[in-house]
């Protein structure tokens, strides 16, 4: 009877034994899934200004309210240095987990073998909120997408209505080039020069570069063809650059000379009517001016052609093959980028960062009640319906018209600002357009590396 | 002997680290540099060539490099001009006992303290055309009958940096040279007035031969380091209008990080190194003013 007992006892105790060890291990098992690990990211961007670093911090603190297990730390590297520092970085292997670039810097990455390809993120976020296909194709390389655009800049022909009403007669700005040197003619001559007509510059840095382009771009030039051969010299380059010449004319003294900052200062200073430009200057005339004296309409188109053209740059992130190697680190840094890419998250990135000066680059995120809630942007509604138009419609960027990279050389193309220094050797007389495009195109060919 | 030794011993340990310094701060980047001037290197790019003398041909075939080299040389021997002679007649005028002159003295300090960032930024904009304060009031004082775009120009962009890089340097120079003719006893411009020696004869005399040494020195620091100078001009003009400013730092700088042409710039350095130890090397033999 006792052994009988005994039995049935070490049979009860090995059985609870054994179920308790089960249900112990299958409840660490679970526990390992609810209790996540804390995890650290890091990411670059490159908008040093106090009011933009605190419009990421403000994203990254809802975030991590959401997420308290992951900790993102943003780290501002100015756009000046970013080239120079991301590749220093890959060297010393001290890269952050992802960045945000442009299409050039995406590039120089790429060309260095540092990035990882992010197809099923693009993938996720298009069929969740309609990325414009423009801005998602400039990251459109072999098969791969390699970087996430996640809001975006465009330049548009900005001016001063009432300028144009005072001065040249007409209340709507001008729908070609032609009109639109006949009018910034009007205007600085209507106003004995008190105003001049149109604001571009003539120096070798990136600001020509993106003004010359966009009329490059209105008249259809290109710097390669679809096999990434060279073909900057072509008549429609030197049609662009030609009216560029004229336009110039009717700059303020010094123009040839201009960077952004002096573009921006003519205008708050109303000395100057029109200009193709980033239409951000809006917040200053809101906060600091309280006029609605500024407006933004579609770049002009050239006589005879349907199609406008203009200059677009996509900020989008891309992640580095380094951070493959940290599962943990690559999920929440996917994470991070899909919060990011929220409507609502992504308002606080583009017009209550920068209204007008950066947009959104998703349907979904473009009809953003958030974005359009923005008292700047309710002021300047118009400028962002048409910018929203034109990101849709035709925007591009010189190199990467084709919905794929052709040229990988076109990162050194701008590094060396070489349509700048065509511009520069126009409007200071040192050359002819036709001379000048002859050059660049010989100096875009020592950059050249076709992408076949 | 055996304790001249140790102590010759002691003297060279204690030189190690000094040496150490020198080695990581100097020899090594200047090796390095060299070496890299032999290769063809894409910056971030894995790959990299050896292609010999290649990229010393190249810079020589180079019309940018030659322009390059004579914008530096009128840059640098434009500011030698200019912040030899004006720190030397502030410094003159500093040298005098009137009341306030300590007041002065100090004041003459703030272009030293302004960072060179501050004066680019400030100044490109002050000396725009239409809304820059100078040109203004050049106008309003009928100094200028039609406003210029002093940096834009291509006949005033040189001279412009020059006048401004030279500000920031007028109180080094001024205060070297004021230090140098504190040390001229009065006694001595007393005697030479017995003799009656005029004004100029006391400058040309006494005062010039007397700090002549120290001009030589303030003269060989600024050609130093106005040759190097890339700050002011890359955040002014960036080498422009054209490459009317665009000296040997700016391109080496515009062809290893905006180009990413590792190679091609450290030929440049190279070459640009060896101009100045020739040049330094002149200097201290044949300019140095004789006890």
């Amino acid at each position: 009877m006792l052994k009988k007992l005994l039995f049935i006892s070490t049979i009860i105790l090995v059985f609870t034994l054994s179920a308790g060890m089960l249900m112990a291990g299958g409840k660490k098992e679970e526990a390992v899934e609810v209790e996540e690990v804390p995890v650290e990211i890091t990411f670059w961007h490159h908008e040093a200004p106090a009011h933009r670093v605190a419009a990421f911090q403000k994203v990254i603190d809802l975030f991590e309210a959401e997420n308290p297990n992951i900790t993102v730390k943003q780290e501002v590297v100015m756009w000046g240095d970013a080239w120079v520092k991301s590749l220093s970085a890959l060297e010393a292997g001290t890269l952050p987990e992802f960045q945000f670039a442009i299409p050039d810097l995406t590039l120089t990455m790429y060309k260095a073998e540092a990035l990882a390809p992010v197809t099923d993120l693009v993938n996720e976020m298009d069929a969740k909120y309609k990325i414009f296909p423009n801005q998602k194709n400039m990251y459109y390389h072999k098969g791969e997408y390699w970087g996430l655009p996640i809001f975006t800049m465009i330049m548009l022909m900005t001016y001063r209505p009432s300028f144009l009403e005072e001065y040249g007669g007409v209340s709507e700005p001008p729908d070609t080039w032609d009109e639109t040197l006949e009018l910034a003619r009007k205007i600085t001559e209507n106003s004995d020069e008190e105003v001049y007509g149109f604001g571009i510059g003539g120096a070798k840095n990136l600001m020509t570069d993106e003004q010359a382009f966009v009329l490059l771009a209105s008249a259809g030039a290109r710097f390669f063809d679809e096999d990434g051969n060279v073909t900057f010299n072509n008549p429609k380059t030197i049609k662009a650059l030609r009216m560029y010449s004229e336009l110039i004319k009717y700059a303020p003294p010094g123009a040839e000379a201009w960077s952004w900052g002096e573009i921006e200062l003519n205008f708050a200073a109303g000395t100057l009517a029109m200009s193709p430009y980033f239409p951000a200057i809006q917040k200053r005339f809101h906060e600091e001016f309280d006029s609605s004296d500024y407006a933004a309409a579609h770049v002009p188109r050239f006589k005879g052609r349907s199609e406008r053209g203009t200059i677009t740059y996509p900020n989008e992130i891309h992640i580095y093959k380094q951070t493959l190697k940290d599962n943990t680190k690559l999920e929440a840094a996917k994470d991070f980028v899909r919060f990011m890419m929220r409507p609502e998250i992504n308002a606080i990135l583009t017009s209550g960062q920068e209204p007008g000066g950066f947009l959104p680059c998703t349907e979904a995120a473009a009809e953003a009640p958030e974005y359009w809630d923005n008292p700047v942007v309710k002021r300047f509604e118009n400028i962002h319906r048409v910018s929203i138009e034109s990101l849709q419609e035709y925007a591009t960027l010189y190199g990467f018209e084709y919905g794929k990279w052709v040229n990988i050389g076109i990162g050194d193309i701008t590094g060396a600002d070489v349509l700048a220094e065509v511009v520069n050797k126009i409007v200071s007389g040192q050359m002819s357009v036709e001379d000048a495009v002859a050059w660049g195109h010989s100096e875009m060919e020592k950059y050249s590396i076709p992408a076949k | 002997m055996r304790l001249y030794l140790r102590r010759e011993r002691t003297s060279y340990f204690l030189m190690i680290p000094v040496l150490l310094l020198i080695i990581v701060i100097f020899a090594y980047p200047f090796i390095r540099t060299f070496i890299l001037g032999f290769f063809k290197i894409s910056f971030g790019a894995s790959e990299t060539q050896y292609v010999g003398l290649n990229n010393f041909k190249d810079i020589i075939r180079n019309q940018t490099y030659w322009k390059a080299l004579t914008n530096s040389l009128y840059w640098t021997f434009g500011n030698i001009l200019v912040q030899l002679s004006i720190p030397l007649f502030i410094a003159i005028l500093l040298n005098k006992r009137i009341r306030g002159i300590n007041f002065a003295r100090a004041i003459i300090m703030i272009p030293w303290v302004v960072p060179a960032v501050t004066i680019a930024i400030c100044m490109r904009w002050m000396l725009l055309p239409k809304i820059g304060i100078i040109n203004e009031m050049l106008e309003s004082l009928n100094i200028l009958k039609n406003q210029i775009h002093f940096l834009g120009h291509r006949f005033t962009a040189m001279p412009t940096l020059i006048l401004l890089n030279s500000w920031k340097f007028l109180p080094f120079g001024t205060l070297m040279i004021l230090a140098a003719l504190q040390t001229i006893p009065d006694e001595t411009y007393e005697a030479a007035e017995v003799d009656g020696a005029s004004g100029y004869q006391k400058f040309r005399y006494i005062t010039l031969p007397l700090i002549g040494s120290m001009i030589w020195f303030v003269g060989f620091l600024a050609f130093s380091w106005n040759f190097n100078t890339f700050d002011l001009i890359w955040l002014t003009t960036q080498g422009g209008p054209g490459t009317i400013t665009q000296t040997l730092p700016v391109l080496i700088y515009r062809t290893a990080f905006k180009t990413f042409r590792l190679g091609e710039a450290s030929a440049m350095s190279v070459t640009v190194a060896i101009l100045l130890v020739v040049i330094g090397v002149f200097y201290f033999k044949y300019l140095t003013p004789k006890e």
